[in-house]
């Protein structure tokens, strides 16, 4: 099994964590990688996550991306802290730009992904409480929708006009203007 | 247990989720189609008290931009509005005036302005400062009273400042009533700027002096009064650029931000120029930007060089908000000042009605045109949608 974990052969040293996918899929992660995740976060304080953290709510597939985005931003994390103490020094100063522009890539890479992944990846970042990951999905979304109409945005997502004739034509009477 | 075995249609996305996604909308235009598209998310549009909206650009003949984007729409009852103040458009008609809510379609009538009468206010709530100006006297009942800017607090209170006679004032009423509520203590010669925030009015002379008014509000028969006015600042502190040989046009606005009570003000400078046909015209050549925050402790107007990154103003002198506007990855400590009508030889011959005024390095530019609106009896006006759909 392609664990996403076993190739970060340094990082075993540190503790691991195995988290488990609803299609029982094991993935084994570093701790810093892991904890990105407020709510892995909150079962490791609690002392529950040996055997595994089953996450019933994340399948195999999205679990994957979703563990490639921690391990990146994890290294991102770490790399804040180490800034703080030698902030004077401008070539590290430089380093870190470089690597923020580098994150940013590859969030903008990452995102490149179907609409039925990006609303997987949406609850899941919310199901693991990550708050960059819900951040990046939902910005994502809002920026897709702006300036379109109602049907443009149906058609996009694949969305079924369950409204009423009624519904709709209470809607409309609101908001003519946004319509025409 | 749910899993992504069964395919999810975006149309289940969770309310909360929904909410993430509409807060990050800038544009009200795009909030409200977001709430059309299905019934689930036209529920959830309703659930979330959003962070508000960057402002509408208003034309009055009904054409509105849902900034930030160039986006036009057309709000035919809007045509021929007088002015607005926060989400409400202005209409004056045959002596009366009335709001409407461009996007609910609520309309609230104003009483008659030849309909008004003194306001209950304690002589002794008055502070010192004000009562040496001039002596009292009583209401010239037979004065006719127009408005120099109506403030709509909420759809139970107005607030005006407003000219009767030589004198300016404040006036209260309720939506509805019959007359006007015109205050006879706190008569000066010029009010250039009113607000309403936190549950009091707060006043800018020509002087620059910072009255509150607390409106009291009889439970019983919901009669309104003026319970109390303090003079947050009496000090002449705040100095003025004038150009030699040349127009100066200043102009204050009052509006809060992030707690703060703010004052800014806007100098356009101008020389007198020949057009070559002998008409002397007077030829822009620059704009400032300053503004105080006021210090309570001190009494005083404190100058401010940074709005923080997050805060955009708005400002014209019908309505004037701060918007945060880092949910939207848009710039902030900067000043969107609008074409409201206030500096003609400023404006006149530029394609943009507004301009924008970064607070970092000082500069202003005309962003690209995005409709103007010259020489019609009403100016531009920035309308501010509210947070609820």
């Amino acid at each position: 099994m392609a664990s996403a974990g076993s190739g970060d052969e340094k990082a075993a040293a540190a503790a691991m964590i195995t988290l488990i996918s609803s299609d029982n899929e094991k993935f084994e992660v570093t701790e810093a990688t892991a904890t990105l995740s407020q709510t892995i976060r909150h079962m490791i304080e609690d002392g529950c996550t040996d055997g595994g953290v089953p996450l019933p709510n994340v399948t195999s597939k999205i679990l994957a991306r979703v563990i490639e985005y921690c391990k990146k931003h994890a290294t991102a994390a770490a790399g804040e802290e180490g800034s703080s103490s030698s902030f004077s020094d401008a070539a590290f100063l430089e380093v870190d730009r470089a690597f923020l522009e580098e994150l940013e890539e590859f969030d903008d890479a990452f995102l490149e992904v179907d609409r039925a992944t990006l609303f997987d990846l949406i609850l899941a970042a919310n199901y693991l409480d990550i708050k960059g990951l819900l951040n990046l999905t939902c910005q994502k979304v809002a920026d897709s929708v702006k300036g379109k109409t109602p049907e443009q945005i149906r058609e996009m997502y694949n969305i079924v006009n369950d409204l009423t004739p009624e519904e709709e034509a209470e809607i409309r009477r609101e908001t003519q203007w946004a319509f025409e | 247990m749910t899993h992504a075995e069964k395919p999810q249609s975006w149309s289940d996305l969770p309310t909360e989720l929904a909410g993430l996604v509409l807060c990050r909308l800038p544009a009200y235009s795009d909030r409200v189609r977001f709430g059309a598209v299905c019934r689930h998310w036209s529920f959830s549009a309703k659930q979330h008290y959003l962070p508000p909206p960057v402002p509408c650009l208003a034309f009055p003949d009904g054409t509105f931009f849902s900034l930030p984007h160039s986006e036009s729409f057309q709000f035919p009852d809007s045509v021929g509005y007088h002015s607005s103040s926060g989400e409400w458009l202005v209409f004056s008609c045959d002596g009366t005036y009335s709001l409407k809510n461009p996007f609910s379609k609520v309309t609230l009538t104003l009483p008659k302005l030849s309909c008004f009468c003194p306001i209950e206010e304690p002589e002794e709530i008055v502070p010192v400062t004000l009562k040496e100006e001039r002596p009292q006297e009583s209401l010239d009942m037979g004065a006719e009273m127009s408005v120099y800017k109506l403030v709509v607090c909420s759809s139970l209170l107005a607030a005006a400042i407003v000219n009767l006679g030589p004198l300016y004032t404040v006036a209260l009423c309720r939506p509805g009533a019959d007359s006007w509520l015109v205050s006879t203590l706190l008569r000066r010669d010029q009010h250039i700027d009113m607000m309403f925030c936190g549950g009091k009015l707060y006043v800018l002379d020509e002087f620059k002096n910072l009255l509150a008014i607390d409106v009291g509000e009889d439970n019983d028969n919901s009669k309104l009064s003026i319970s109390q006015v303090e003079c947050l600042i009496d000090t002449p502190s705040v100095t003025f650029s004038l150009m030699r040989n040349g127009a100066t046009s200043i102009h204050q606005y009052l509006v809060e931000s992030h707690g703060a009570l703010l004052m800014v003000r806007t100098t356009f400078f101008g020389v007198l120029s020949d057009d070559n046909t002998g008409c002397m015209s007077t030829k822009p050549v620059g704009i400032e930007f300053k503004v105080f925050k006021a210090d309570f402790h001190s009494a005083r107007w404190v100058g401010v060089t940074n709005l923080g990154d997050d805060q955009a103003l708005y400002i014209s002198q019908s309505s004037s908000q701060s918007v945060c506007v880092s949910p939207y990855k848009l710039k902030g400590n900067c000043i969107f000042i609008l074409d409201d009508g206030t500096c003609d030889w400023f404006w006149s011959g530029k394609t943009s009605s507004y301009a924008v005024h970064r607070m970092s390095d000082g500069g202003t530019y005309l962003p690209m045109p995005q409709g103007s609106f010259k020489g019609g009896k009403a100016p531009a006006t920035w309308l501010f949608p509210s947070s609820t759909m």
